[in-house]
Formats: C-alpha cells, sequence, structure tokens
C-alpha cells in the first residue's frame, strides 16, 4: 500500500453484490491527496450542477439520469493503480469529460420542454439549438458561433452506459419490446429504445442525423426522427471512403447540411469563426500526434482507454469550439514529455505492448486499466482514437470544404469499421509496426458485423506476422451478454495457457464484480 | 455484410479465375441530385469501366440503352403475369410468381423472353383454384427472399401471396424505365433505381414515408387484406425496418400485420408455419367480427 505501482492488491477493494469499492485506493500520499483533490473538485462541480432547479426537476424525469450518481466511480474505476503523471494526466482527460458534461446536460435541460422550456423560458436558447446526431461531424459547428450543438444520444445513452454497466438495459429491452431483434448493435437499439421510452429531451430548431456508424445505427435515425418531430438533414457519409471517387459526394453533404442549417436558424456559415476554430482544432490534432508519438517509446504516457474516451469528447463533441481543451492538451503534452523524461513506466511492468482493435465495450471502458494492473498488457492506442488529423485547410475556402468532407468520412467509429479491408484490417499491421505492439486486443462485439466479417482475415495475418491476438468478446452496452467477468476471462486464459504467463496481481484475475457499477 | 463478404473472397483468393475482379461501389443513401451525381459516378468507376476493361463489355450509351430495352421487354412480361394476382381467385399462386421473377433476376434475358410469353399464354386460358381455397390475401414485405420456399410454406398456410415487396420481388423492380433522348441513359437509369428504390437503406424521413405508403398503395391495388413483414436474420436494414413498419402499417394504416424474424431457410419450419396459420385465423376473425359491426 504505497505510491508504488501495485503495492496493493486491488481486486479487494471489490465487494461482490455491492455497487461501490470497500474504500478509495491509497497511492502514497501526494498522489492520494491529489486525487482527492480532484475528488473534492469534480464533487463541487456536480453539486453546482445538481443544485440547479432544471438539473433536480431532470432527475426526477429521465430514468438515464440517475446513471450519473455514479460519475465518482466512473472517473476512480479508470484511475485504478495508476500513479504520477498518469494520475494527473487521467485527472485531466475525466475531469474534463465530467466538466463538459454538466454543460451540455445543462443546456438541454434548459431548452427542454418538459423541464426548463415548459413556459417558453428558454425559447430564443432552444432556437440557436441545432441537434446532431451523435456521431455526426460536430466541426460543422465551428462555422456557426452563435449556435449551440448538442447531441441528446451522448448524455442520454453513450455515456450513460459507460458510467454504469447496466445504464441503458431499459432501453434496449423496450426496443426489443418494439420488435428490434436481439441480435443487432445495442448501441442504436438503446437509443432507440430512449427514443421510444419518450425519454429525450424535447428541444432544438433542427436536427442533423448521420448514416454512420453503421447500418442499425442509419435505420434507428429514422425512427428516432419521427419522434423528434424536428426539421432534419442526414448528412450522409460514403462507407467506402479510401476510393477518391466518393470525396466530392462527401463534400456535397457538408455543404448541403450548412444550407439546411442557414435556413433553418437564419444563421449563416461565418468563415473567420470557422478559421478561429480550425486553428484550435488543428493544434489539438497535432498535439495528440505528439502523445502519440511519445507512446511509441519504450516509455508511453498517455495510455490506456482515457485516449479514447477523451479524444471522443475533444475531437468528435467539441471539435476546437472550446480552446480550453487545447490547453488541457498542452498539459497533457507536458505531463506526458516529463514522464518520458523520467523514464516514468505506466505499469509495473510493460510485458506486453498492445493496441486495441474493434469496438469497446460501453459498459466496461475500464478494461484497459484492468490489463494493465492484472497482466502488464499496455495499450497504446486504439482503433477510435486512430483518426484523421491532418489540417483543416481554413484559407481555401473550396479546399476546407474538401477537408470537410474528408473528415466526414473519418469520423470516430467510421474510420476502420467502414472504408474497406485496408483500412479494417491492413492498417492495424502499420500500426503495430509503428508502436512496437506485440499484441492486439481484439474486441469482437457481438452485434457488430461489420467487424464480425474480417475475424478470419485478422487471425491469419496475425499468424502469419506473429502478433498475438487476444479476442474479447463483449456486446457493447448489454451485460447480460457477455459480463466484465467474462471479457476478462478471455484475457486470463489467453495469458495463462498460451503465454504461460502470472498475474502481476492476483486478486484481479478472478473477481465478481457483476453488481458493481 | 455484403462488403465483408466479398472482401473475404478477394482477399483469402477463393476465385482463382484470370479475369476474376472486385469492385466497390458506394451506393446513395438517399434520393436527391447530389446522390445522384455520385450514383452515377459510382456505377461509371467501380462497375462499368471494370467490366469493359477485364470483359471489353460495351458500356457505350447505346449499349445501355438496348440493354433497358431488353430488360423493359422482360419486365413488360412478368409485370402482365404478376397483374394476374389482382383477381379475386388468381390464376398463379404467389410461389408460382416468385419462381417466375427470381429467374427475370437470374437468367440471361434473350433465354427468358420466349419462356415468359408462353407462360403469360398458358396462364390466360388457365382455369384458377376456386374460392376458398385461400383464406387470406396477403401482401409479403421485407427482406431478401431468394428461396422461393417462403412463400410456399406460407401458401400451404392458408395465405395467398398477392404481392411481392420484397427485395427480389416484382414491386418495386420489375417495371418499365423510360428513356428519353435528352439525357443519357446512364444517369436515367440510376435515377430510376434511386427513385423507385425501397430499400431501407435510403435514411431521409420523406423517403422512409414513402416506403409505407408505397405498401399501402400495393395492398390497395392487388387487395391484400393482410401483410406479412419479414426479415432475413442478420439484416439490420430490415431487422429495424421491419419494427417500424410493422407498427406503422398496423397503427396507422390499419392493416394486419405478421411481423417475422425468419433464417435464411424456412421451407420446413413449423414454427413460422404456426405463426402464419396463426395470423390467418387472426385475420378471419377481424373480418368476422368486422361483418358483425356492419349488421
Amino acid at each position: 500500500m504505497g505510491a508504488k505501482l501495485n503495492s496493493e492488491k486491488l481486486g479487494k477493494h471489490n465487494k461482490p453484490g455491492k455497487k461501490t469499492y470497500t474504500r478509495r485506493e491509497w497511492r502514497g500520499f501526494k498522489d492520494t491527496m491529489y486525487d482527492f483533490g480532484c475528488w473534492l473538485k469534480n464533487l463541487l462541480v456536480m453539486s453546482k450542477f445538481i443544485m440547479k432547479p432544471t438539473t433536480l426537476k431532470a432527475l426526477f424525469t429521465y430514468r438515464w439520469f440517475n446513471n450519473y450518481l455514479a460519475a465518482f466511480d466512473y472517473v476512480d474505476r479508470h484511475l485504478e493503480g495508476v500513479r504520477g503523471p498518469q494520475l494527473r494526466i487521467g485527472h485531466i482527460q475525466y475531469d474534463s469529460i465530467v466538466g463538459h458534461l454538466t454543460q451540455t446536460m445543462d443546456t438541454l435541460f434548459k431548452c427542454d420542454k418538459r423541464i426548463g422550456n415548459k413556459n417558453g423560458k428558454y425559447d430564443e436558447l432552444n432556437k440557436k439549438l441545432v441537434i446532431m446526431d451523435e456521431n455526426g461531424m460536430m466541426v460543422i459547428a465551428t462555422g456557426f458561433p452563435n449556435l449551440k450543438f448538442l447531441s441528446k444520444e451522448v448524455p442520454a445513452i453513450y455515456t450513460g452506459s459507460t458510467i454504469a454497466q447496466d445504464g441503458v438495459l431499459h432501453y434496449i429491452e423496450v426496443a426489443e419490446e418494439f420488435q428490434i431483434p436481439g441480435d443487432i448493435c445495442p448501441m442504436p437499439c438503446a437509443e432507440l429504445g430512449c427514443a421510444i421510452d419518450e425519454d429525450y429531451p424535447i428541444c432544438g430548431a433542427c436536427a442533423v442525423h448521420c448514416n454512420t456508424t453503421c447500418d442499425g445505427s442509419l435505420m434507428g435515425n429514422q425512427i428516432e426522427d419521427r419522434h423528434d418531430d424536428l426539421p432534419s438533414f442526414t448528412m450522409a457519409a460514403p462507407m467506402r471512403h479510401q476510393q477518391k471517387s466518393v470525396l466530392a459526394y462527401s463534400r456535397d453533404q457538408v455543404v448541403e447540411a450548412i444550407h439546411f442549417i442557414e435556413k433553418n436558424t437564419g444563421e449563416k456559415w461565418d468563415w473567420d469563426a470557422f478559421a478561429k476554430n480550425m486553428k484550435t482544432y488543428n493544434a489539438q490534432n497535432a498535439i495528440f500526434d505528439q502523445w502519440m508519438d511519445i507512446n511509441k517509446t519504450d516509455y508511453p504516457q498517455v495510455c490506456g482507454n482515457n485516449i479514447m474516451l477523451y479524444r471522443d469528447a475533444e475531437y468528435m463533441v467539441i471539435s476546437g469550439r472550446d480552446a480550453s481543451f487545447l490547453m488541457l492538451d498542452q498539459d497533457i503534452l507536458n505531463l506526458a514529455k516529463d514522464g518520458y523524461k523520467n523514464k516514468v513506466m505506466a505499469a509495473k511492468e510493460i510485458r506486453h505492448r498492445a493496441l486495441v482493435w474493434g469496438v469497446h465495450a460501453q459498459y466496461y471502458t475500464a478494461f484497459n486499466q484492468w490489463l494493465a494492473n492484472c497482466w502488464g498488457i499496455v495499450t497504446l492506442c486504439d482503433m477510435l482514437s486512430f483518426t484523421l488529423t491532418k489540417p483543416i485547410n481554413y484559407e481555401d475556402h473550396e479546399q476546407a470544404m474538401l477537408d470537410l468532407g474528408e473528415y466526414n468520412m473519418n469520423m470516430i467509429m467510421r474510420n476502420h469499421s467502414n472504408g474497406g479491408y485496408e483500412v479494417g484490417v491492413e492498417q492495424l499491421w502499420q500500426y503495430c509496426e509503428e508502436y512496437r505492439a506485440d499484441m492486439v486486443i481484439m474486441y469482437e462485439h457481438i452485434g457488430c458485423k461489420s467487424m464480425a466479417g474480417y475475424h478470419g482475415l485478422i487471425e491469419d495475418e496475425a499468424r502469419k506476422r506473429g502478433i498475438h491476438i487476444i479476442w474479447v468478446y463483449h456486446a457493447l452496452m448489454n451485460p447480460t451478454k457477455a459480463t466484465r467477468k467474462d471479457m476478462r476471462n478471455d484475457v486470463n486464459r489467453y495469458m495463462k495457457t498460451v503465454m504461460r504467463e502470472e498475474p502481476l496481481d492476483t486478486s484481479l484475475v478472478d473477481m465478481d464484480d457483476t453488481a458493481r457499477w | 455484410m455484403m462488403n465483408r463478404c466479398v472482401e473475404n473472397i478477394e482477399h483469402l483468393n477463393c476465385c482463382t479465375k484470370e479475369k476474376f475482379f472486385a469492385s466497390y461501389c458506394d451506393v446513395p443513401m438517399k434520393s436527391d441530385d447530389s446522390s445522384l451525381k455520385h450514383y452515377v459516378l459510382q456505377m461509371q468507376e467501380h462497375c462499368l469501366k471494370p467490366l469493359n476493361e477485364h470483359y471489353g463489355i460495351d458500356i457505350s450509351d447505346a449499349a445501355i440503352r438496348k440493354a433497358v430495352e431488353e430488360q423493359n421487354k422482360i419486365s413488360r412480361l412478368i409485370t402482365q403475369i404478376g397483374d394476374f394476382r389482382k383477381e379475386e381467385c388468381p390464376r398463379i399462386t404467389g410461389y408460382e410468381f416468385a419462381v417466375l421473377c427470381l429467374a427475370t433476376y437470374c437468367c440471361p434475358k434473350d433465354f427468358l423472353i420466349e419462356k415468359l410469353t408462353e407462360t403469360l399464354e398458358e396462364l390466360k386460358t388457365r382455369v384458377p383454384e376456386k374460392k376458398g381455397t385461400y383464406r387470406v390475401r396477403v401482401a409479403m414485405v421485407g427482406s431478401e427472399v431468394d428461396d422461393p420456399q417462403l412463400l410456399k410454406l406460407a401458401e400451404e398456410s392458408g395465405v395467398i401471396v398477392v404481392a411481392d415487396r420484397y427485395c427480389f420481388g416484382s414491386l418495386p423492380g420489375r417495371q418499365e424505365i423510360i428513356l428519353n433522348d435528352e439525357e443519357d441513359a446512364l444517369t436515367q437509369v440510376c435515377r430510376y433505381y434511386m427513385q423507385s428504390g425501397q430499400c431501407p437503406r435510403f435514411l431521409t424521413t420523406e423517403k422512409v414515408n414513402e416506403r409505407h405508403a408505397y405498401v399501402d398503395s400495393v395492398c390497395k391495388e392487388y387487395h391484400a387484406e393482410g401483410i406479412i413483414i419479414q426479415q432475413i436474420k442478420f439484416c439490420d436494414y430490415w431487422g429495424y425496418g421491419r419494427a417500424f413498419m410493422n407498427a406503422v402499417m398496423q397503427n396507422e394504416y390499419g392493416y394486419p400485420t405478421l411481423s417475422i424474424d425468419r433464417p435464411y431457410n424456412v421451407g420446413q419450419s413449423g414454427q413460422i408455419r404456426t405463426r402464419i396459420q396463426a395470423f390467418v385465423e387472426s385475420v378471419e376473425i377481424k373480418n368476422i367480427q368486422a361483418k358483425k359491426e356492419e349488421n
């Protein structure tokens, strides 16, 4: 029990049958105080948020909102066992997500006809609110500085399901009662269930949908659109985005989406605002590349699933509109550089340098942390975070639209799962080489037909290259189909039988966290 | 899924024939001008050009017009055959029609025209089954049916399938494509398929509503009393489309519907047979009750 990594048995904190840990982790005086300070800061942010009348009303209106009671556990879960720079980097990333989400939900609740806007108090704000699909390219918002762009699905379903593992099961059941098949992806299924259950805030001047990330997502949107009852536009993104012939269409879609927003909000696309925000966005992407350069060395610093969760917020949702995130990125880079200089280890032993491919389980986003703590498998980056980072041109307007068209096709969740073999399989081996990864944690999301189609090809290719592939089965947002324990067992089995290794922390090998948040 | 299937065929070298190639078209998900432009480009770059390069197929405007003309001959014949299903006692069953219609999708046209003409002539004098042989007229709607055994099973269970609005059915898909001389043929063909297509991948609300309205119009035209909405397992498009259409056709259009999620091969499925039989009974009961209310 102390400042050193793996100095206490982390599995002992788990209480079978209970939602919480037995106690907070002791990380040595300095790190524990830092961690506790961040916890207090989050408590303050959440308290301020919860004290608002609109938030209190939302708590009793929306089933999904109760998931946020577990927000502190969510942060703790993802920072289990980390020390020094990794603890600080993790806190910067997760705490900023907490802060940003409270702002998002605050706006949603204010504009909501059931809550803040029942009597038209926030009508003006609502007229400036554009509802975006959670997988839509939010970069389009950067040219509309006077508008708010929010996604209802992010707070209701996406984040909710990462905070509490059973957080969206109810909505999946609602959709299945509506006769949606049980073998489809639980994400669009849960989102649709939330719409059928009339559990989304009622707000917005118009909505922009998209056809990603998969057939299910595309189909769910069609039904949700009916429940939204807003003027809507579908910003289609071509699937075969590696083919040059599709770029012009993607560009046209972006241009048409801009015209739609202009028409429905009365706002005009502002090239100056776009340029300002793109400077931030491009800088953020450049810094991300620097983090990854450090991860390619023997001393990776920005590891685990926080890369994905943070990038999801920053890259997909904020998209350069909030310059404070650029400062956070710089802080993270400074911490990572110091960590690298001081040869700080991200785990007690880095036994395996791993990449994560496929889509992670929403109900077990802290899985990467477990991999590091239990087996010394340090995850250097993941499929979803390998996004397009090339600078977007903001001076040449024609080129800018083409760049946006390219980004539109390459957003998280579609850049590798769509696009074909080159990006779904081939690129994995390129990344393995770049990152000197000897292992791939291959998520087999059992409802995802897109990635499942690559299973055999990936196995064959990995065998040729001598890369260990550990298949981890999960059901994205439905832990009843493959539990967290099942996921761990997939790894345990491989590590014991194929790798013949012993765990770094034996208490983490077999534990029951079925009832945990 | 189909993309992955073809990618596996391609990368595992499953086909070693000299001129084998795989090319991927990005199909439109909306029906508008920019999607049409995209569609035409995709067909040119990823369908016509490779066909020309690998097999020397003529892809000129004149060749496309000639192909459309031949296709139209087939469409006219199969439509005339299909029109017999509108009769009170249809002289062709849904199963028989499905077999013929499937042939129009996969047989060389020049071989088929003669057979279809002959069949049409035979049908003109064919004595239909007497009234009451089939208890309920239904439209079969939904995902791909390339195994007509599903229709056979349904018809053995008491229904007659009078309209086929499913992938590889005739509604839509076997209608004439009317070309004008002002615009190139490829654009016109693409526009026709884009506008008439009823695939659930078309995701705009207008297209979604159009899909439901189209089923309604088909039911009216072919006098269908109920709808069987079927979805082949693992087709996510129709997984959602089936659930959605079931709710809309039942609640907004007032049709009795049967919604089934089925495996590929259902010819001997006792479970589906039972469900269709129960559906037939429920429609009959509704009809009896409706008559009582009228009286």
